[in-house]
């Protein structure tokens, strides 16, 4: 008799916790579905028929921090802009789909999506789960917006990909042309090369290589390491070693902080510039290394500008942290949308929004990308240039350390 | 042949925070024969505790420890004691689940109370290199943390080694009704041990976050430190040591010699081949069933 009611308690306990658990990791459907569509109409101003936007990221699994920051990036300014009126007076509806970085889940989200007649998808956390739902997209003409793109999916275009944000090849040119300018002074510069194990860094590895030959520069580290690595000190050891006197990364946020710092212990005190994955607030404000710097196409919260201050009024209003990494790639996606969206008029079909996203041209963001975006027939990627920034010890913030270095190889 | 000095030394900052994880698989096997495989999450749980409690004290670092000491022993009492005592003797199987619903939880949990947005801890221990004979740079914080291990862990194996509370922990996990009916307190024994696995995975975690930003990939320490206490033996806490030191050496070797794309591999291997050899692990004691 015990033994039941133990049981039964159990089971009730463990039918909670899964309760909970789906509660709180979000499913492919139920969760997202339901939560940002009727928290972005809320309190809206604008009346009339919605424009319907979905998303699919990773809102639960190993990279959900990435997914989850640019849903809420992308919630806080469509409801901004809902709350603004809409766009050309109607507001916009926006479905957030969790794909969990499994390709079959994101393909799945696309269908719901094409089924609730939206007319765009944004987010997008993996390419990998881009590369399988593309036949999908292509086929039901769904323009996106999305993140992670790599080098071969934006050059030459392709029909209904656009850039959201720059792809990890695209960053090795200006990492190598911020390089240059430092090591003007040296005469025969040795570099180093720090990346991570994955399909789209190889490609950031692979070009920085060619561009350091093409410099004549000399390679004397090109360390890698697992994504998932906790310790780094045979690689910092290893380019300690090797004495450089610039190191080129691309590391994400967790591990840019362990190798810099690694670095540093080591006495090597050269320049290290990581891409922008690993260029988080929080990474430059644990480190306040005079030495460090980071490529960004997106500004931080602490910049000027009217987009910056409309971005702290939306982000405020959505009570989300600014700084949190990954959120300004959402909200810039939306900036972009919106935008696309007033040209198209409504109703707007992904077919026409596709055409209208092909002659968008400039799309000034008012400081929230570092310089203007560009989409045109010829070019999905949009962000054309970056920026390296640096922490200000002065003023306690990051700092502007360059001027515009154009992405990619052109 | 440069590099060996600095990549066994290096190896022993990741070889702590291996052994601490180990200890708590090993703490919670030796009580209840269950694998928990919330370790890594509790990691995360503990450190995103330390950034709470390090705020709530104002950054004061000492207080802020000994509040995740207590706050931490008390979670293990009571995730225990709410989620794994209802189901004592319902067999392995059903909590090794609990443990995979528990670590679900936590990483669905952490983010919404504390954001996506990665922490930084305050620590008062310097990680400027500190330069030692034979080219071994370390830091501070990193012998604060090799010193930390050392201790939690020789604290547990004492407490196992020469209290009656470790005899009944191991009597609990081998026949709960028969250390029952010997007087026993299996329930109170198993909480204990949680209790303790809790407090070493918050360690862990704390002494990783300290080196790093705070983001949930501190949950992926418990899948690293995995490897370690199988090739050290499920149920020895100073297996849980040696195998920590062997992976972490072996990983860090692999990483000078062959690549840093090669850890996960030689991690794997290790395991493998001492699986092989002995199923049970370097300490692990061979089970006897008698017919």
């Amino acid at each position: 008799m015990r033994t039941r009611v133990l049981l039964s308690r159990a089971v009730a306990g463990i039918a909670a916790l899964v309760v909970l658990t789906g509660a709180a990791c979000g499913s492919s459907k139920s969760t997202s579905t339901a939560t940002p569509a009727s928290s972005t109409q809320a309190g809206t101003a604008a009346a009339g028929e919605p424009y319907v936007v979905g998303s699919t990221s990773d809102l639960s699994g190993p990279i959900a921090f990435e997914g989850t920051a640019l849903r809420d990036g992308l919630r806080a300014y469509l409801s901004y802009v809902n709350q603004q009126g809409g766009v050309n007076g109607h507001p916009i509806k926006y479905v957030a789909l969790d794909d969990r970085s499994d390709p079959n889940t994101g393909i799945a989200n696309v269908k719901q999506l094409v089924g609730q007649h939206a007319v765009v998808i944004l987010g997008w956390g993996l390419s990998n789960v881009i590369e399988a739902a593309l036949p999908s997209l292509q086929q039901d003409n769904m323009p996106i917006i999305a993140q992670s793109l790599t080098g071969d999916m934006l050059h030459p275009v392709k029909p209904v990909l656009f850039g959201g944000d720059m792809s990890i090849a695209d960053e090795a040119a200006p990492e190598v042309s911020f390089a240059s300018g430092q090591l003007s002074n040296v005469a025969h510069p040795k570099v180093a090369l720090f990346t991570y194990v994955s399909a789209v860094d190889a490609q950031f590895r692979q070009a920085a290589q060619q561009l350091v030959k093409a410099k004549g520069w000399d390679l004397v580290a090109d360390q890698v390491v697992q994504l998932t690595a906790t310790d780094l000190s045979a690689p910092v050891a290893a380019i300690a070693r090797a004495k450089p006197d610039f190191v080129l990364m691309s590391l994400v946020d967790p591990q840019a902080v362990l190798a810099v710092s690694g670095l540093r212990q080591q006495g090597l005190n050269v320049p290290v510039v990581n891409y922008d994955g690993g260029s988080g607030y929080t990474t430059l404000q644990k480190l306040h290394d005079p030495n460090f710097y980071v490529l960004r196409p997106y500004g931080f919260a602490t910049d000027s500008g009217s987009g910056i201050a409309t971005f702290g009024a939306a982000t405020k209003a959505a009570g989300v942290d600014p700084n949190t990494p990954f959120l300004i790639n959402g909200y810039m996606q939306a900036v972009v949308l919106v935008g696309a969206l007033k040209s198209c008029g409504f109703p707007c079909s992904s077919a026409k929004l596709e055409n209208v996203m092909n002659s968008l041209g400039a799309v000034d963001t008012g400081g929230v990308a570092v310089a203007p975006l560009l989409y045109s027939n010829t070019d999905h990627a949009g962000i054309q240039d970056a920026r390296i920034y640096k922490w200000d010890t002065q003023s306690s913030k990051p700092v502007a350390a360059s001027e515009l270095l154009p992405v990619g190889q052109k | 042949m440069a590099a060996l000095p600095e990549a066994l030394a290096g190896s022993l900052v990741l070889a702590s925070l291996y052994a601490l994880i180990g200890a708590g698989f090993v703490m919670v096997y030796r009580s209840s024969k269950v694998l928990n495989f919330a370790q890594g999450h509790l990691a995360l749980l503990g450190a995103y505790l330390f950034y709470a409690l390090s705020v709530l004290l104002h950054r004061d670092f000492l207080w802020t420890l000994a509040a995740l000491g207590v706050v931490s022993v008390a979670i293990g009492a009571v995730l225990y004691l709410v989620f794994l005592s209802p189901l004592a003797g319902e067999g392995p199987i059903i909590l090794i689940m609990i443990t995979i619903i528990i670590g679900a939880l936590i990483v669905a949990i952490v983010p919404m109370v504390w954001g996506t947005q990665p922490h930084t801890l305050a620590s008062p221990l310097s990680q400027a290199g500190i330069h030692l004979p034979g080219g071994i740079v370390t830091s501070e914080l990193d012998l604060v943390t090799i010193a930390t291990a050392v201790v939690v862990i020789a604290g547990f194996w004492c407490l196992i080694r020469f209290t009656t509370s470790g005899i009944a922990m191991r009597a609990a996990a081998e026949n709960p009704l028969l250390a029952s009916y010997r007087g026993v307190n299996v329930a109170l024994t198993a909480g204990v041990s949680w209790a303790f696995a809790v407090f070493a995975a918050s360690v862990a975690g704390t002494a990783y976050g300290l080196r790093a930003t705070l983001t949930p990939s501190i949950t992926g320490l418990g899948f690293a430190a995995f490897p370690a206490v199988v090739v050290g033996g499920l149920d020895s806490l100073p297996g849980a040591m040696v195998g920590a030191v062997l992976l972490a050496v072996g990983q860090n070797l692999a990483a000078t010699y062959l690549g840093g794309d090669w850890t996960d591999v030689t991690a794997y291997l290790v395991l493998l081949v001492v699986l092989l050899v002995r199923p049970h692990g370097l300490f692990g004691r061979k089970e006897l069933v008698r017919v």
